[in-house]
């Protein structure tokens, strides 16, 4: 209990000094236009929560985000499932995953421009750069599920399905908690970034482009701060539902 | 239970023609140096490994195994361990074979907090709550103390009267049973 508060103290501390120097840096530039001094973010961003077009920019954009994430979740499990059973599958579906890792995220999002509504980018987009990360980690849990336990469900006869549930589930379960919470910050940023390139209608993307248009640093400024914040959220709650522990073993891998 | 000229090669020969006919009930203890092929044996009656050469035929025997490690599911307590093994769950048969062995109190733990003593234990009751024709333990009693090790050999011996107990040992204290030394 006392490690954990000196902790929470030491990353408290460490925000302030940043915080602190962002600051100092803002009094010695002494042009908001530049540089915006941390107050006057957090004034502004305490504007913006008061009034319901925040909550109604948000929610849309988490919800877009968020659906794209659920899918390149549940597709990364499907597809990493199938690769561990069929070889062919495997060998076809992995160079593709590798590109779509390998694609800068601006590349996709403009070549995506020009096949979809601009609506649907943003969820999209965070559904690539999930998908094969989940993807890879379900695999490789399969491949690396222990060996002796399968043995075992096969002389008690358990059967596949009970063995895929029972036995190779668990097991597996860690890897893909493990990519889907490293994939929630990713999808998230990936997926305000393809909002500030393809200005779907009513986005934390169309805000920060017309705080860059308009030269407004201090509603840029206090928009990333609600990303932030948003992502540091997300995290949090990602990690909570995914990280438990069971029988001694932690299913964050 | 028959097993027919049976032979079994990594790079060297381990098993060099083994041929038994077993009854359907008896205790068996299969003794041998290292590397003799005693665990290959076990599992080539399990249908965990095919042998090279020969057969080994059976008549539908359910077999029941300890393994030589636990492999107990680690996310799951002891006592779903035991109730995984059978497609229907009896509680009761679980607890009152779990008290027997001493795990009574550790019914709800986890296999990482127990001993590898009472995991060896749990594996055993597992295979008993199972149940079958054909039992294979593999040096059931290696790291257990005096009392739980004289239980497990009682229990040996008592179920060799119903059923085909092969039992993998270096355990000078269970005796009693027909020998059989691999070379």
């Amino acid at each position: 209990m006392k490690r954990i508060a000196l902790k929470g103290a030491a990353t408290v501390a460490a925000l302030l000094f940043w915080v602190l120097l962002w600051h100092l840096v803002a009094e010695k530039v002494d042009l908001s236009l530049v540089l915006p001094a941390p107050l006057e973010v957090l004034e502004r961003l305490g504007d913006l929560i008061r009034t319901a077009e925040f909550y109604e920019i948000m929610g849309t954009s988490l919800l877009r985000v968020t659906s794209g994430y659920l899918a390149g979740v549940f597709s990364g499990v499907l597809l990493g499932f199938l690769a561990f059973r069929i070889p062919l599958f495997k060998a076809l579906v992995s160079p593709m995953m590798g590109v779509i890792r390998a694609t800068p995220v601006a590349s996709f999002i403009l070549v995506v421009l020009l096949w979809i509504h601009r609506d649907g980018i943003p969820g999209f987009i965070s559904f690539l750069m999930v998908l094969p990360i989940v993807w890879q980690n379900t695999l490789l849990g399969f491949e690396r599920r222990d060996g002796r336990l399968s043995e075992m469900a096969k002389v008690f006869r358990f059967g596949k399905l009970k063995t895929l549930i029972r036995v190779d589930l668990p097991q597996v379960l860690p890897f893909v908690f493990s990519s889907a919470k490293a994939g929630m910050g990713l999808a998230w940023k990936a997926g305000v970034a393809a909002e500030v390139l393809a200005l779907p209608k009513v986005s934390i993307g169309q805000m920060i482009y017309n705080s860059k248009m308009y030269l407004e640093t201090v509603d840029l400024y206090a928009w990333t701060l609600a990303i932030i914040l948003i992502s540091v959220a997300l995290e949090k709650l990602v990690f909570f539902l995914f990280s438990r522990k069971r029988g001694g073993i932690s299913v964050e891998a | 239970m028959k097993l027919k000229n049976v032979k079994k090669a990594y790079n060297v020969p381990v098993i060099k023609g083994f041929s038994y006919d077993f009854p359907t009930k008896g205790l068996f203890l299969i003794r041998g140096k290292s590397g003799a092929g005693k665990t290959t044996l076990l599992r080539i009656i399990a249908g965990l490994e095919k042998p090279d050469s020969g057969k080994v035929c059976l008549n539908g025997e359910v077999i029941s195994v300890v393994f030589q490690e636990d492999r107990l599911l680690p996310f799951l307590t002891l006592k779903e361990n035991v109730l995984i093994a059978k497609k229907h769950r009896d509680e009761g048969k679980a607890m009152a074979l779990l008290e027997k062995f001493g795990l009574k109190d550790a019914a709800k733990q986890y296999p990482a907090e127990l001993s590898g003593g009472m995991r060896l234990r749990g594996a055993i009751v597992r295979s008993l709550y199972y149940g079958g024709d054909v039992y294979l333990w593999d040096e059931p009693t290696k790291e257990l103390d005096p009392e739980n090790r004289a239980l497990v050999i009682e229990t040996i011996k008592e179920l060799s009267k119903s059923a085909l107990v092969i039992t993998v040992t270096h355990d000078a204290e269970l005796t009693g049973g027909i020998e059989i030394e691999l070379e």
